[in-house]
């Protein structure tokens, strides 16, 4: 065996590049594998820790918790740590200030100290710390030490001066005052478990029970809120969760079953090319008395040795670019501004299972190319004749094109035709290759999508909460500044009576919304739809609904509607509040009622109920007057807008800051996965090289051959042209359909697969374009080098 | 003794149309110690003849004993043991390894076997052999006649009982041709192995103790020369 093992070594030594090519090919294969999971924790790990500084680290929360609910939190086993807090609004002299309380762990936890200017920290209900702009703007003539009356008859003592402090959470709240928890009122009480797993769903199951007792109320919902995000990135999720991480999950799973498929393959045509360049050695060794196993061992030996330098090497190298890649990202803008670095996490479970999943990869990619050499006869291994053949029909043209083709396209079909099973093997390598590049690609397209979505990323930078009256005077401030756009939408509960026979199954429908969008944007849905915009009517997007049954399960409605017109609603109704009793006013009947046909580009519609969007005229007349609505502006200059905006009495929030990080997250990312694609084109590349080089060696003879009898080299790189012209069009033939199904699969596992499928087309035609070019440089970069040899040397050389 | 018995040997090639018949119900026996020069023009099936003897292919039917062994009831490995140890074969294009020096091509059957290298057995071989300076050169820095010594090397350094010779000299000048057909001879009464040897050299053919001449896959003519 020695023997064998050494003949091994010297072999994968005197060829050199062929060795490099396959050991390349394991090794990529360990990069990307050991890079998918390296990276996906760094970056749970780095998204947890964001959340713990932004949002915070508790489970779940409950407001309006009564001072018995708090009783019960801190007296409950299960409870690891709980904090507290409280918001309200106070005035003083109708200038109103909004008010954060909490205990002295919720000061922690928010590092609210590093907000204080002078002074210290209030450490009762009674002292308080304001912002210098609330003293100034409303000419408070108060210091530190001074007493406050607030409009509502609360009296503190100012103990420090504070700066705004802004919540990074999902709301972006400002703060200009700040006190200490007053525990006899309700509070938000912040509640860690001990255990943290799916048990914590457990645990509030019974804490929910536990509060409707002491609240003597049966009624679904008593304030608690998960902190989902920071529950998902620790992997725990409720039943029937539709969390987006466990469709990043299922994207990722995917993607690691696709690479390593492909890169069962790619290995095994990696080896496949180097068995068959040394089948002539193991041919001479086994007519000296090598067994088939012998000849075997030498195989899977190859194989062995370059893994076990591959898998470190690739480790290693993961590792290091991973960590430079975070490097130089916690040296951007937005890691440094969060204060929160990502650093590599390594799981050794995770290490372990990506070199056993290597070996295993490179085992089973050894398996066929192992058994074909045990098996190959010694003469045919001699002979260098483990060419696959083909009937002699096969290899016929039809007379037309022999008449008319010139003898490079003829020769250019036969030697494609002659390949027979191996021009199979080779397209379905390309394809495969097509097939990894399309994967990534759209993994990627839709994992940015994902974070996008969830990095509050939106195409507005300010908030306006503006009164219905004031719409006109707002729109007028905004459509007069170039460097803005603005769209608003908003929605309000409404009762309805509809006529059941305009609609395909049975429902009382009673509840509905009612939404209003901004007036370009509304007349730009009517020019959608080739409807002519009206004061009174209803329009309806005829998208599907759907609908908890009387058991709780939900179902999908789509085709709702056999008809419509404004007789489908019979009558229309607004719920109102009067501060004692709920009673119902009822609005105008719309003069029409129209279905759309356009895609919900603003997500006016709800999945639960009919929404009826209106124009702004019907809004203002039929709804509320003190409603406000809500208004999404994109500004080049957020702080500018904001100043003048409160100037007229409007409520803003910029959230430019907030907007940028989320922007940097996003690029962040980016980087990430479009290293990943990089490695991925690399890897496809990698094995249309090593196949297309390997057959120009293979039939460097036959070439030598050719032009010994007077082919011209340009007729021969014609006919390698036409050649790799045909695996081309095959390639993509066969590739197209195949990546399209990738795709679409891989699009419904996602989060969005509610939206309308579209297949990347770009990543397409690059793919196309990549594959023909590398075939044809590898090609001709072969020819080029053959080019420089000696016929009749080429012709006499045996090995 | 008969180290040798062929038993309606045939081998045939293709299918259908396509069919080739190579060696068509040969039967002969081998004395031991003989030297046999077969004879035939190109495709007679004389080559096909050799490498089913030596067990390098299978034949369509028929049987190859050798001492007293039938080789193609032989499983793979007892097969490829076979050829490690009880035939030696000698190509007429060496088949060296290229990445293996002189003496580790020698010394490749019994390296397979994974036993010791009889030192001794080496040296003797590379002197006659003419080979004791070059032992460690690879196959590409020897001439053509050099290169065709290590293969008679290999193919006696396990003393095999048979040692079967596929046109030796076709790829060499007279001169070096005379020196291997020399060493053959020599090494084959040394040794007291049974030579059988494609040729197409009359005058290498005579030096034998026996002729058999194939023609069409038929064996046309079996004569002694010397007894």
């Amino acid at each position: 065996m020695k023997i064998m093992n050494t003949l091994t070594l010297r072999y994968l030594k005197a060829n050199k590049k062929r060795s490099l090519l396959t050991f390349l090919c394991i090794m990529v294969s360990v990069i990307m594998m050991s890079c998918v999971g390296m990276a996906f924790s760094s970056g749970k790990a780095f998204y947890k820790s964001y959340i713990e500084k932004t949002v915070g680290d508790y489970h779940y929360y409950l407001f309006g918790a009564e001072k018995e609910v708090g009783e019960l939190i801190y007296n409950d086993p299960l409870v690891d740590e709980y904090y507290k807090s409280d918001i309200f609004n106070l005035s003083y002299q109708d200038a109103n200030i909004n008010v954060l309380s909490g205990d002295y762990a919720y000061f922690q936890k928010r590092n609210l100290q590093d907000y204080v200017l002078k002074g210290r920290l209030p450490v009762n209900k009674y002292e308080i710390l304001v912002t210098e702009g609330f003293l100034k703007q409303n000419q408070i003539e108060k210091n530190i030490g001074d007493q406050i009356e607030f409009d509502n008859g609360n009296i503190y003592t100012i103990v420090g001066l504070m700066s705004i402090y802004k919540t990074q959470d999902y709301f972006f709240n400002t703060y200009q005052a700040l006190t200490y928890i007053d525990e006899n009122q309700p509070i938000i009480l912040y509640v860690k478990d001990k255990d943290v797993s799916n048990r914590i769903f457990d645990h509030t199951e019974q804490l929910e029970n536990q509060i409707k007792k002491i609240r003597n109320t049966d009624a679904d919902g008593v304030g608690l809120v998960y902190n989902s995000s920071y529950l998902a990135i620790q992997d725990i999720f409720e039943e029937n969760s539709k969390s987006s991480f466990l469709n990043v999950y299922k994207m990722i799973y995917i993607l690691i079953g696709v690479i390593g498929i492909i890169s069962i393959f790619i290995i095994y045509q990696a080896f496949h090319l180097s068995t068959s360049n040394r089948i002539q050695y193991l041919g001479m060794l086994s007519s000296v008395g090598a067994t088939p196993k012998q000849k075997q061992r030498s195989v899977y030996f190859e194989g062995f040795i370059l893994t076990m330098i591959a898998i470190p090497l690739g480790l290693i190298i993961s590792y290091l670019g991973l960590s430079m890649t975070f490097l130089i990202a916690n040296q951007m803008d937005l890691l440094k501004n969060t204060g929160v670095e990502i650093h590599i996490q390594i799981s050794i479970v995770y290490m372990i299972a990506v070199i056993v999943l290597s070996f295993l990869t490179v085992a089973v990619a050894l398996y066929i190319p192992a058994r074909r050499i045990s098996r190959i006869s010694i003469m045919d291994a001699l002979h260098k004749n483990d060419e696959v053949k083909v009937k002699k029909s096969k290899l016929q043209l039809n007379s037309f094109l022999k008449k008319h083709l010139h003898i490079s396209w003829q020769m250019a079909l036969k030697n494609y035709k002659r390949q027979g099973r191996k021009s199979k093997i080779i397209i379905f390598s390309l394809v495969l290759s097509m097939c990894l590049f399309i994967t990534v690609f759209s993994f990627s397209k839709m994992f940015l999508r994902t974070v996008n979505d969830n990095s509050g990323i939106s195409d507005y930078n300010i908030l306006a909460y503006v009164p219905l009256d004031n719409v006109d005077q707002i729109n007028q401030i905004l459509d007069s500044q170039d460097h803005q756009s603005y769209h608003f939408i908003s929605h309000n509960s409404v009762k309805v009576h509809i006529n059941q026979d305009y609609l395909n199954y049975q429902d009382e429908m009673t509840d509905m919304s009612i939404a209003v969008i901004d007036q370009k944007n509304y007349e730009k849905i009517c020019q959608d739809n080739d409807i002519i915009p009206t004061k009174n009517q209803a329009l309806i997007y005829d998208t599907p609904i759907s609908i908890m049954d009387d058991n709780g399960e939900e179902e999908t409605y789509s085709n709702l509607y056999k008809k419509m017109d404004k007789n489908f609603i019979e009558e229309i109704y607004f719920e109102e509040y009067d501060g004692e009793n709920i009673y119902q006013r009822q609005l105008e009947n719309f003069d029409s009622i129209e279905l759309l046909h356009t895609e919900d580009e603003w997500g006016i519609s709800y999945s639960y109920e009919i929404t009826l969007l209106v124009p702004i005229e019907y809004y203002k007349n039929n709804i509320r007057e003190d409603a406000a609505i809500t208004y999404y502006i994109q500004s080049d200059d957020a702080d500018s807008l904001c100043d003048e905006l409160e100037s007229v009495g409007i409520e803003t929030v910029n959230i430019e800051e907030n907007s940028q990080y989320a922007r940097q997250l996003v690029q962040l990312v980016q980087i990430f996965v479009y290293g990943f694609v990089s490695i991925m084109v690399f890897f496809t590349l990698l094995n249309i090289l090593n196949m297309m080089s390997a057959s120009i060696e293979k039939r460097r003879k036959e070439f030598a051959m050719i032009l010994s009898v007077g082919m011209s080299y340009k007729d021969m790189t014609k006919m390698i042209f036409i050649e790799s012209f045909i695996y081309g069009i095959k390639t993509v033939i066969y590739g197209f359909p195949l990546c399209l199904l990738i795709e679409y699969i891989m699009y419904q596992v996602s989060p969005y697969g509610h939206i309308d499928f579209s297949p990347s087309w770009i990543a397409y035609i690059i793919s196309f374009l990549i594959i023909f070019l590398v075939m044809i440089l590898t090609f001709k970069v072969g020819l080029n080098r053959f080019k420089k040899q000696n016929i009749i040397e080429t012709l006499k050389d045996d090995m | 003794m008969a180290i040798l018995e062929v038993k309606n040997l045939t081998k045939i090639y293709g299918h259908d149309e396509n069919q080739v018949v190579a060696l068509d119900h040969v039967s002969f026996t081998v004395e031991k110690g003989e030297f046999i020069a077969i004879v035939g023009s190109s495709g007679s099936g004389k080559s096909t003849l050799l490498h089913l003897i030596g067990g390098v292919d299978k034949p369509t039917s028929g049987e190859v004993i050798v001492n007293g062994q039938n080789v193609y009831k032989k499983n793979e490995n007892e097969l490829a043991i076979f050829r490690r140890r009880e035939v030696g074969l000698i190509y007429q294009f060496y088949n060296l390894i290229p990445i293996l020096t002189v003496e580790e091509n020698m010394t490749l059957p019994v390296l397979l076997d994974n036993k010791k290298v009889n030192q001794e057995r080496l040296d003797e071989l590379l002197r006659i052999l003419d080979l004791k300076s070059r032992e460690k050169h690879l196959p590409r820095e020897l001439s053509g006649g050099q290169q065709q010594r290590v293969s008679i090397g290999r193919a006696l350094m396990n003393a095999p009982s048979l040692v079967l010779a596929d046109e030796p000299t076709g790829n060499l000048d007279s001169k070096n041709s005379k020196e291997i057909i020399d060493l053959l001879k020599l090494t084959q009464k040394r040794y007291k192995q049974t030579l059988i040897m494609i040729t197409h050299d009359e005058s290498i053919a005579m030096q034998a103790d026996r002729i058999i001449v194939i023609e069409d896959g038929k064996i046309k003519k079996d004569e002694v020369i010397r007894k």
